[in-house]
């Protein structure tokens, strides 16, 4: 698609505009269908510190390798791999890889270096320019009797988005294919953390050994980046808790509790609270690099929500609320979502799935488009003001082929997104996952 | 609608919706007020003072506007990013400066000698003038 628009592409020639002294400025860009303001020859950019767009982009950068880092992807996708029936002759487990973008997670103030310039326009000289940000994952889970051992690898990037979208929309495609070459090769590469301004490229990896106790997982491995690593997970019963060793990484301390998907008269009920932090302020970076003194730990606020979720009315509906009541009370977010049938299921029916095959209730074909509304409060300290927006996910899993799973997400102000990263209002985002099981 | 603006809707959707936009006018006082806040919070881990904070500062004073629409003449005159340097001072200051000015916000904006350019008093007051 996008070589066929830029096939059909006719860019207008524009006028340059020579000053006296000769400088050739405000020419009005290149103005064609699929760049109406003729900017893409604002490139040779510079963010500009001090700015909470800056800084939204530091943390962004972070969760993005925290979240997507190779040992909390192993933990959401890997480890599940190996959970389920116990067969004391022969190796069981799986393979997965996944790519996430997030398009537009913050928008940084940016100098048009060079000024004055070619065909950038005059108005553009400083332009509030988006922040993309990349995930490739990679790796594999594998059991024998109650003993496993499992790798995983992952590249994290983030780049300032190039001025047009259709090489925005190349350029990140390549990302995405070279980041899942350098995920696989990234214990190889050691430590890359090419980590300043808000280009970024991370590397990391995750090996390790796990055991299964019947109703309590443990894993233990090592960190490419941050040394020792130690999980632990119960959630076998509808009521549940979970706990997280972390030691040594900058993971996401949160806490959950309640009923989840409990068959119901009308169909599957959950109530939880939670609490999520959210993204740690980081501390101001001046044009060195130099961050703020007077605060050695960052500062964290954190979203409580209480959350009342029905699934499967008349087996083909959803309804879910959430009510926050820090940072500020007020309802957080309203959806409603339709389904294809069987999309859900109770949990107590998917534990028991994967104790006698093996399998979660996410390996089946099935689609969900769920749409509502999400109620930010204002965050003014990340220049955040804040207010109702609309919000959209996408998702459709399907099977290709026996024990080979794909599954594609497209979401739009989704709540969880806002919750990692809550200056990302009308951010997209796009995920594709593929795992095999043997 | 012609094959070339599905396609172009689409590209769009792709790459997530608008891409760059010209500076708001009033951005680098925006940023001196989201730097305060961020520096309140990040010294006292007080969210509910920190947009409190905030709030004062988009009430108690007004903005400079800078509209990039106007070409500058010449050229080189263009001194944007000094406009900036407000928030980037004021994002520099240690936590004991942060306590020492308190609700004292005028403090905040005496940290750099650009803060005059793009905030003044609600009034149209410049920054000092007034007791």
């Amino acid at each position: 698609m996008i070589l066929l628009a830029l096939a059909l592409a006719r860019p207008a020639a524009a006028t340059p505009v020579v000053s006296d002294n000769g400088y050739v400025y405000g020419s009005g860009g290149d103005k064609t269908w699929w760049d109406p303001n003729g900017v893409s020859d604002c490139q040779n950019t510079s963010p500009i510190a001090g700015t909470a767009g800056y800084r939204n982009a530091r943390s962004a950068i972070t969760t993005n390798a925290t979240t997507y880092g190779a040992a909390q992807w192993a933990q959401r996708n890997l480890f599940p791999l190996v959970h389920g029936p116990i067969h004391p002759d022969h190796w069981t487990g799986g393979w997965g890889t996944e790519t996430n973008l997030v398009f537009t997670a913050t928008r940084v103030p940016s100098l048009e270096l060079g000024y004055p310039f070619g065909s950038c326009p005059y108005n553009y000289r400083v332009s509030m320019r988006p922040l993309d940000l990349g995930a490739s994952n990679f790796g594999f889970a594998a059991r024998r009797g109650r003993v496993g051992l499992f790798y995983a690898a992952s590249m994290t990037w983030s780049s300032p988005a190039f001025a047009n979208n259709a090489a925005r929309g190349m350029m990140t495609g390549s990302y995405a294919i070279w980041g899942g070459v350098g995920a696989i090769a990234a214990p190889l590469m050691g430590k890359l953390d090419y980590d300043t301004g808000v280009g970024t490229i991370t590397a990391d990896w995750i090996a390790g050994a796990s055991i299964d106790a019947t109703y309590v997982q443990a894993e233990a491995g090592y960190v490419g980046s941050q040394g020792f690593y130690g999980n632990v997970e119960e959630g076998r019963v509808g009521f549940f808790g979970s706990a997280l060793l972390q030691r040594g990484l900058k993971g996401l301390p949160f806490f959950k509790a309640g009923a989840d998907r409990v068959e119901s008269p009308a169909g599957m009920s959950s109530v939880y609270a939670r609490k999520l932090p959210l993204q740690a302020l980081p501390r101001y970076l001046d044009t060195t690099g130099t961050p703020a003194p007077g605060t050695d730990d960052q500062i964290e606020d954190s979203l409580q929500t209480a959350h009342l979720e029905q699934r499967n009315l008349g087996g083909r509906f959803d309804l879910l609320a959430a009510y926050a009541w820090k940072p500020r009370p007020q309802l957080f977010d309203a959806q409603a979502a339709i389904h294809s049938k069987g999309y859900h299921q109770a949990r107590a029916a998917n534990d028991a799935a994967e104790q006698s095959q093996g399998m979660t209730g996410q390996e089946s074909t099935g689609w969900i488009i769920q749409g509502g509304v999400v109620n930010l409060p204002d965050l003014w300290y990340y220049g955040v003001q804040g207010g109702i927006h609309g919000s959209a996910h996408l998702e459709v899993t399907g099977t290709l082929a026996e024990g080979l799973y794909v599954q594609g997400r497209l979401l739009w102000n989704d709540p969880e997104l806002l919750a990692l990263y809550p200056f990302a209002y009308d951010a997209v985002w796009l995920s594709y996952r593929m795992w095999i099981r043997f | 609608m012609s094959l070339r603006r599905s396609a172009a809707a689409l590209l769009v959707l792709a790459g997530g919706c608008i891409n760059l936009k010209p500076m708001p006018p009033d951005q680098p006082c925006k940023e001196a007020g989201y730097a305060i806040a961020s520096r309140v919070f990040d010294c006292s881990a007080d969210s509910e003072l920190a947009n409190a904070t905030y709030e004062r500062f988009d009430s108690e004073y007004a903005c400079v506007l800078y509209d990039l629409e106007v070409e500058p003449d010449p050229p080189e005159s263009a001194f944007e990013q000094d406009l900036f340097h407000c928030s980037l001072a004021i994002g520099a200051m240690e936590c004991d400066a942060v306590l020492a000015c308190g609700e004292d916000l005028d403090c905040f904006l005496a940290q750099s000698p650009t803060c005059p350019l793009v905030v003044t008093y609600a009034d149209g007051s410049a920054l000092g003038s007034q007791p």
